[in-house]
């Protein structure tokens, strides 16, 4: 059992955006010594006993598809066991939940949870080759897979082009106040709509940016936590969910089991459900992927997910806010950060430190993320309290 | 002379006859590259071949793909009436498909092949049939 026994004390990240001055080295380096900084009582490297290392995407960044925990012992001058995690978008919070674990064991006291990943430094057209000709799903690309979740949902339930286009307008204006976004302006529902077509239903701007970028997280136990802070944030669950990798194998298209199973999991381990939630960062890759979430976490009926944001429910100033950085539309989708960089958030946010994308009493936070084709999720639920 | 990579060897059959395993626990339809259920984890196991016919379960129409490729292209994910599941483009206009159409799979020449004679399951849309006058139709797709 996880709850009480660890805590977050530290948190740092980069601005992210299309960073071709900025190495992976650099990149982790900054959002390391952030992170350093960032400890209320001070923080010294050599405190460290382990560390976690989510970087998914070894061949487009790094030039070699074996990154080894070596990467990150190399780009921070530490000598410590690491461990690099891969779970397609799941790999930040993954490699979060491992870090937790190996604490809650009591076999670690402090660990450092670094989440990087470079993904520009090659062409759009080398990531679609790469991408679009698989065996056995010739022409399928990331947002495709949702597309057909998409398609299917509304084929079903009436969720609507204009509904998606409500979540990127929302998650653009929370990214105008948050300074690590990749991108800063407002969009109208217009705007989503006249975009140029990616995947059926989904236009340009109901997609994610490819993005570069670097969080790092310090945890801590329970036990030695006030060392560094009298604010800890408290992790009360965590849960990993699988389904199967093929969308073949699949029983219906209407929910992502994963994301089911993974908070099944956390909540239970918490011993709290949806209603308990304050605020959430959760994995809005495409605009749908969140309407679908909104569901698979439990915080409106299945096909009811359209209604929470046409109701105005998510946003910053309504009764559950959900993405208040700007989520993975407006701050960017480093895939081994993003997990990593939404943690960070939702500590900010439990502190107070949010600034003027703050929630207000919020005190419990809900962070997701859904990878592959909706294949693995992982669920994590913060406090400010032990218990 | 054609060189083929290996696990195109291996999925001849599976890609060239639409074979499959039949999960005799569970029932669900498998590639013939796993040797467990990937979704009961049983290990008993018949081999068939799936039905041409099928209906569609959802789909997406691809618009941005690298230059190789035809777009905008629609893809389907087709349930077979024997239960089976197929992916595949379709052969038809972007804006005629939908949910629940009748297809049936075809087989055509997989572009990059070099002549290697590998295939690729594609779908062509079922005119509607003529209703025949005895009685309710032989099958039903879920």
């Amino acid at each position: 059992m996880v709850n009480g026994k660890v805590t977050i004390v530290g948190a740092g990240m980069i601005e992210f955006g299309e960073l071709f001055d900025s190495s992976y080295q650099q990149m982790v380096g900054d959002a390391y010594r952030s992170a350093v900084e960032s400890v209320d009582k001070g923080f010294s490297p050599d405190e460290i006993d382990a560390a976690w290392l989510g970087t998914a995407m070894g061949q487009l960044g790094l030039g070699r598809e074996t990154v080894t925990g070596s990467a990150l012992t190399e780009a921070l001058g530490i000598q410590v066991p690491t461990t690099r995690v891969e779970n397609a978008c799941a790999t930040g919070s993954d490699a979060f939940r491992n870090a937790t674990l190996a604490i809650a064991s009591g076999t670690y006291d402090v660990a450092l949870v670094a989440g990087v990943d470079k993904l520009r430094d090659n062409k759009t057209e080398a990531f679609l080759d790469f991408a679009a000709d698989r065996p056995g799903l010739r022409g399928m690309t990331a947002p495709a897979y949702f597309a057909m979740f998409a398609n299917r949902h509304m084929n079903e339930f009436g969720t609507t082009r204009e509904q998606l286009a409500e979540i990127a307008v929302k998650n653009h204006d929370h990214g105008t106040r948050c300074e690590y976004s990749h991108f800063n302006r407002q969009i109208t529902v217009d705007d989503v709509l006249e975009s140029p077509r990616v995947s059926y239903p989904f236009h340009v701007l109901d997609c994610c940016p490819q993005t570069d970028g670097a969080a790092v997280l310090i945890l801590a136990s329970s036990d030695v936590a006030r060392q560094y802070t009298d604010a800890p944030v408290y992790v009360q669950g965590t849960g990993l969910g699988m389904d199967t990798y093929h969308l073949q194998y699949r029983e219906d298209y209407l929910e992502a089991k994963a994301t089911v199973r993974a908070a099944q999991e956390a909540y239970q381990m918490a011993g709290l459900g949806p209603e308990d939630i304050d605020v959430v960062e959760q994995h809005d890759c495409f605009t749908f992927t969140e309407i679908l979430n909104y569901e698979d976490l439990g915080f409106a009926e299945k096909g009811e997910g359209g209604m929470l944001i046409e109701e105005g429910t998510t946003r910053l100033d309504g009764e559950l806010p959900v993405n208040p950085s700007g989520g993975l539309k407006a701050k960017g989708h480093p895939i081994g950060a993003t997990g990593v960089a939404q943690l960070a958030e939702l500590f900010w946010q439990l502190r107070g430190e949010a600034s003027d994308r703050q929630v207000s009493d919020a005190e419990i936070a809900l962070q997701h993320n859904l990878g592959g084709p909706l294949a693995a999720a992982c669920v994590n639920i913060l406090s400010t309290s032990a218990n | 002379m054609t060189s083929i990579r290996p696990d195109q060897w291996r999925q001849r059959r599976e890609r060239n006859q639409l074979e499959r395993y039949n999960c005799t626990e569970c029932d669900q339809m498998f590639s013939l590259e796993h040797e467990i259920c990937p979704v009961c984890g049983a290990t008993e196991k018949e081999r068939t071949n799936l039905d041409r016919e099928g209906e569609i379960m959802t789909f997406v129409v691809q618009h941005f793909l690298p230059d190789k490729f035809d777009a905008p292209l629609p893809l389907a994910i087709v349930e077979t009436s024997d239960g089976g599941r197929l992916f595949g483009e379709v052969l038809c206009a972007p804006e005629e498909i939908k949910i629940g159409q009748n297809v049936e799979a075809v087989l055509r020449q997989d572009a990059d092949s070099g002549g290697s004679r590998r295939y690729d399951v594609k779908f062509r849309l079922l005119e509607d049939l003529p209703q025949s006058d005895s009685g309710p139709q032989e099958k039903e797709v879920n």
